[in-house]
């Protein structure tokens, strides 16, 4: 009882400091007719407070996206969202070789998967008009989409087709955070590419608030914070509810070929594991990315924990876990039986969602390893990424 | 002349034997002493979990780098006497591009399969099988192609050629299978080529000890037709080494120590090529009735120093096989050959 109210309280707070400032915006954010020099074009200001990896600033006819790192180890780009129907601005010296995008855009080009969750949340899926690899899109409606021929694949088998692209002209292309020899063609044609590197956001809460971004990119800002406060107050929510429990010993990762990689504290799924009230080797590690460790190492330091989060998806039961790696059969939590696997929610063409969807919704993730790693927190709970390997 | 040290064989057995001790008894993590020899003689140790560290994961490693060693050596020494080739290799004969597509393959499939997909369902559940299987049947297979084709081939050079033309068109395929598939398969392909004496364990030891010893011992037989072929083709055959046939028997065994090693341990670099030099420099003589065990012992010593120093004691951190075999093996070859560079038995 008192843990709902408690909840229930967070969530209201973190609803009441919604991060939307400024007056309502113009009705159907459509495109300027009458410029008027004078006018806020951009009345809901929307700016991360969780991600760290891209930042907007404001100006009267155009907003300033700047991605920090658009690819592992790449520099800075700014990208200049100008209302449509605006003259070309004044710019500053350093935005000058800065692309221009007309926003809202009217038709979007997502080489991600991970991109498409934040459009459908918006609502703006009207916009979306293609997408890398369709068989890797899962949601329902963009596959209605795509099944109707409205969104085209422009990134089947990871080969960008630039040549089509540059036929269709679609407003915006976002990158799936890696860098491409097409991309400079691209823009040099006239597309511009947006560096598009969520993943690049270590904490999961920093990564679904990209969706702030797409917002402005769809004229959607309002929606886009609505959404994000709600999953950050269920997440917090969540969080408090297991902050004060004993944390559960859990073992992270698998052997691929003699090594074994195990997240450290603050990467994705270190912070997750942590929020969830797990407990590790690693859990005090700084880091963002990965021990690579060998069998001994984890053994002795993991090895008698309860839970194991395997990464490998498609183990049925536990005979496959053993066929793996016969050794796996000295690990406690092979002998309790608490293994899972992320590959509960499989899409209709083999698209694994929780790619697609867990992005945008670490609430969701974060619910399911509660569950999993205190199941007397989270009585009847219904598992949306998790499975558990059969005994 | 060149000086014969057979007495160098029982000193590299018994270094090779010593080399056991320090790779069972270090690791990541520190085990006391008295403890390593207890589970060795089967006793109990202080800590219970020390029979499972020693048992299933130090053992099982230094076992198969002895045996990697040793094949990987023995392979190279066939392959460059046969093609008459100092810079030949275990994997010239495409048998390292025929693992890999058959390990892209199986990763292609078996990850597909976990994203939902039926298409390759049913090999997830072979798991380790699965891969070591997949790495086999494609190195064999590319084996059988260029075996086949050297029944129209007469001169080594083109046989050398052909080779290294089916490993391209092998690679050129796995390059396909990467692209076409999911980017994480990339990733584990990447992981699976950097090679690893970790992944064997003791089932699979049951099957890659046999492996190797059956492909040792057919090379331990070739000993004269091989000295016959160092001094080419024409003088073997004026010897009555049926060269044709003698080409076969290395060929296959040469495939079958390389494609075993390749398919538990992964394309292991630099100890097929480098050993056999190494060797000749020790034993002071090309004929290989001591070369090829010298060869062999020299191989598997090679392969324990690197998998000791690849799991450097007291750091939790595992370097990449690949890395150790090259990085600190080349240099020391290198040396080695410039100090001895006056020597007539370098080839």
């Amino acid at each position: 009882m008192a843990r709902g109210l408690l909840a229930a309280l967070l969530l209201l707070t973190t609803a009441c400091s919604a991060s939307v400032a400024g007056p309502a915006a113009p009705a159907g954010h459509g495109c300027i007719t009458a410029f008027d020099a004078a006018t806020d074009y951009f009345p809901v200001k929307v700016e991360p407070t969780h991600a760290t990896n891209f930042s907007l600033t404001y100006h009267r006819s155009y907003a300033v996206l700047t991605v920090r790192q658009p690819y592992p180890g790449g520099a800075p780009e700014s990208y200049v969202l100008l209302r449509c129907g605006a003259p070309a601005p004044d710019l500053p010296a350093e935005l000058a070789d800065a692309q221009v995008v007309p926003v809202p855009v009217t038709s979007l080009y997502a080489q991600s998967t991970t991109q498409l969750q934040l459009i459908a949340d918006i609502g703006a899926l009207d916009v979306l008009t293609g997408v890398g690899t369709p068989d890797f899109a899962s949601g329902p409606e963009v596959r209605a989409k795509i099944d109707a021929g409205e969104v085209r694949g422009f990134a089947v088998n990871g080969q960008i087709e630039a040549e089509q692209i540059i036929a269709d002209r679609p407003d915006v292309l976002l990158s799936q955070g890696t860098d491409d020899p097409t991309f400079p063609v691209l823009r040099n044609a006239g597309v511009p590419v947006i560096g598009w590197a969520e993943y690049l956001d270590s904490s999961p809460l920093g990564q679904a608030e990209w969706i702030k971004a797409m917002g402005v990119l769809t004229g959607h800002e309002r929606e886009a914070a609505a959404v994000f406060d709600e999953i950050v107050a269920r997440y917090e929510a969540q969080r408090a509810e297991v902050a004060g429990l004993p944390p559960t010993p859990v073992l992270l990762g698998q052997l691929h070929q003699g090594s074994w990689g195990v997240p450290a504290g603050n990467s994705t799924t270190g912070t997750l594991v942590r929020d969830a009230g797990g407990i590790w080797s690693e859990a005090e590690n700084p880091s963002a990315g990965r021990v690579d460790k060998d069998f001994e190492s984890v053994f002795v330091r993991d090895g008698a924990a309860p839970v194991w989060l395997l990464t490998r998806h498609g183990v049925r039961t536990m005979a496959d876990v053993l066929a793996e790696d016969a050794r796996y059969g000295e690990l406690a939590a092979v002998g309790t039986g608490r293994v899972w696997v992320l590959d509960r929610w499989i899409g209709p063409t083999g698209g694994n969602v929780f790619y697609e969807r867990g992005v945008l919704h670490p609430e969701e993730i974060l619910a399911d390893l509660v569950a999993v790693l205190h199941p007397e927190a989270a009585p009847g709970h219904e598992f949306v990424y998790y499975r558990q390997v059969g005994t | 002349m060149t000086p014969r040290r057979a007495w160098l064989l029982p000193v590299l057995g018994a270094v090779a034997g010593l080399l056991l001790v320090p790779a069972v008894a270090l690791g990541p993590i520190s085990i006391p002493f008295g403890d390593t020899i207890a589970v060795l003689v089967g006793g109990e140790p202080s800590d219970p979990r020390w029979t499972v560290l020693i048992g299933t994961v130090r053992l099982s490693r230094a076992i198969t780098a002895v045996l990697a060693g040793a094949a990987l050596g023995v392979a190279g020494l066939t392959m460059q006497t046969l093609f008459r080739n100092p810079l030949a290799d275990p994997y010239i004969l495409g048998v390292s591009s025929g693992a890999s597509l058959g390990v892209a393959l199986f990763l292609a499939t078996t990850t597909a399969a976990a994203f939902g997909a039926t298409f390759g369902t049913g090999l997830v559940g072979l798991g380790r099988v699965g891969a070591v299987g997949a790495a086999a049947a494609g190195a064999f297979l590319v084996l059988a192609i260029v075996l086949a084709l050297s029944r129209w081939v007469r001169s080594a050079v083109t046989l050398l050629i052909v080779g290294v033309m089916v490993g391209a068109v092998t690679s050129a395929v796995v390059s396909l299978v990467l692209v076409w598939t999911d980017p994480r398969i990339a990733q584990q392909y990447v992981v699976w080529g950097l090679g690893s004496f970790d992944a064997t364990s003791g089932r699979d030891l049951q099957i890659f000890a046999p492996i190797v010893l059956a492909g040792l011992l057919v090379a331990g037989a070739l000993g004269k037709p091989l000295n016959a072929l160092l001094l080419g083709q024409g003088y073997a055959t004026s010897m009555g080494v049926e060269v044709r046939r003698t080409r076969l028997v290395v060929m296959v065994a040469a495939g079958l120590l390389a494609g075993g090693v390749t398919a538990f341990c992964g394309p292991v670099a630099f100890i097929g090529i480098a050993i056999p030099h190494l060797a000749r420099l020790l034993v002071g003589t090309s004929d290989h009735r001591l070369l090829l065990p010298a060869t062999a012992l020299v191989g598997a010593i090679t392969a324990l120093l690197c998998a000791i120093a690849s799991h450097p004691p007291g750091t939790e951190t595992v370097i990449p096989l690949n890395v150790m075999t090259s990085l600190v093996g080349a240099p020391v070859v290198i040396a080695v050959l410039l100090r001895a560079r006056r020597s007539e038995v370098v080839t």
